[in-house]
């Protein structure tokens, strides 16, 4: 007997139908054959669950769950054009219009248009506010003039 | 309380009776529809339609079977509709099969069972079931109620509303196209 033959006749060896010589035959393949071994194995093991299983428990909440579903059930539901007008058009506005927005922040941000806003205003020849410019840049310099500098100025009063 | 009794007040919507009614056999029903369609959650959810169904229509109940006939045939119904009704939605890629989703299978024997065994058991229930799925529905549903709910084949007739002979050839033909099935599955596997 060769693996072809013992699949085909597999099923009839399950249920008990194949003549002595041919179990026999069977027996030796299986033997020495472990790819069919493990095939017949798997195959009985499988077929052996088709027997009553063991009973799911009783739920002890099940009355009330199916209450619960019945109560759910009888409730009024929002219309279907709503629904599907809610989850396929509201939603994704919602979330494209959020993208957008965060996308438009972002690009402000880094191309710092506020300050070239600034300079656009500057170069429109607007005199108050170069007047408030230049003042402005002048603090902005005192401010951030290095401390060493003002050090390097007391030392040279003090030697003179 | 008599069954008679019982489903003549649910008919005039007591509500006690029918907790009553459904604490009495949720688990009968429960069980038919897990072992029809293999999940858990899917057999708690088609049990309920079950009992909802009984509820809304128990005037269509004449009394000319068991009770337990009648309970077994709405939840085939019920879980058969269900399968169909999962196949229609089967090109929606699910999410079960992409992360290979398979703890919702439940089997109170699992729990006390080793490691090393459970994978193996695992593996011949996925192959069973695989196979059930891919047999013609009557083949089955006849199958199942013999094998799993252990009904005789007269029971089945009735609850399938076909003869008994039919029944035999629908079991019969059925393990034999399972067992072609399974040997294909695992030359494959």
């Amino acid at each position: 007997m060769n693996c072809k033959n013992l699949k085909k006749i597999l099923p009839d060896y399950i249920d008990k139908k194949l003549s002595e010589k041919q179990i026999e035959e069977f027996q030796n393949h299986i033997e020495s054959c472990s790819d069919c071994s493990i095939l017949y194995q798997k195959f009985n093991n499988t077929f052996d669950l088709l027997k009553p299983k063991a009973e799911i428990a009783e739920h002890a909440f099940y009355f009330t769950r199916l209450k619960q579903k019945m109560e759910n059930r009888n409730s009024p539901k929002e219309s279907i054009f709503i629904s599907f007008f809610s989850r396929k058009l509201v939603q994704p506005v919602i979330y494209l219009s959020s993208l957008i927005i965060a996308v438009y922040i972002g690009i402000l941000i880094g191309s710092g248009s506020v300050a070239q806003e600034q300079y656009s205003e500057f170069n429109n020849g607007n005199e108050d506010y170069i007047q408030t410019f230049a003042e402005y840049q002048y603090l902005n310099d005192f401010e951030i003039e290095p401390i060493e500098n003002l050090l390097i100025d007391n030392d040279n009063i003090v030697e003179e | 309380m008599d069954d008679k009794i019982l489903l003549a007040k649910i008919a005039e919507k007591d509500e006690k009776a029918f907790q009553v009614f459904v604490e009495k056999y949720h688990q009968l029903v429960l069980n038919v529809c897990n072992n029809i369609l293999n999940n858990y959650d899917d057999a708690m959810d088609v049990s309920q339609e079950v009992f909802i169904k009984i509820y809304e229509s128990i005037d269509s109940f004449r009394g000319d079977s068991k009770v337990t006939t009648w309970l077994y045939r709405v939840s085939v119904n019920k879980s058969l509709n269900y399968l169909r009704s999962r196949k229609k939605q089967k090109w929606f890629t699910s999410l079960d099969v992409i992360f290979g989703d398979d703890n919702k299978s439940s089997d109170p024997e699992d729990k006390e069972l080793k490691p090393g065994e459970n994978i193996e058991l695992e593996e011949n229930k996925k192959a069973l079931y695989y196979a059930l799925r891919k047999l013609p529905e009557k083949q089955n549903v006849a199958i199942s109620l013999n094998n799993f709910e252990d009904l005789s084949y007269k029971e089945i007739s009735e609850v399938m509303g076909i003869s008994v002979s039919e029944v035999g050839v629908l079991i019969n033909r059925g393990k034999k196209k399972l067992q072609k099935i399974l040997i294909d599955y695992y030359k494959k596997n």
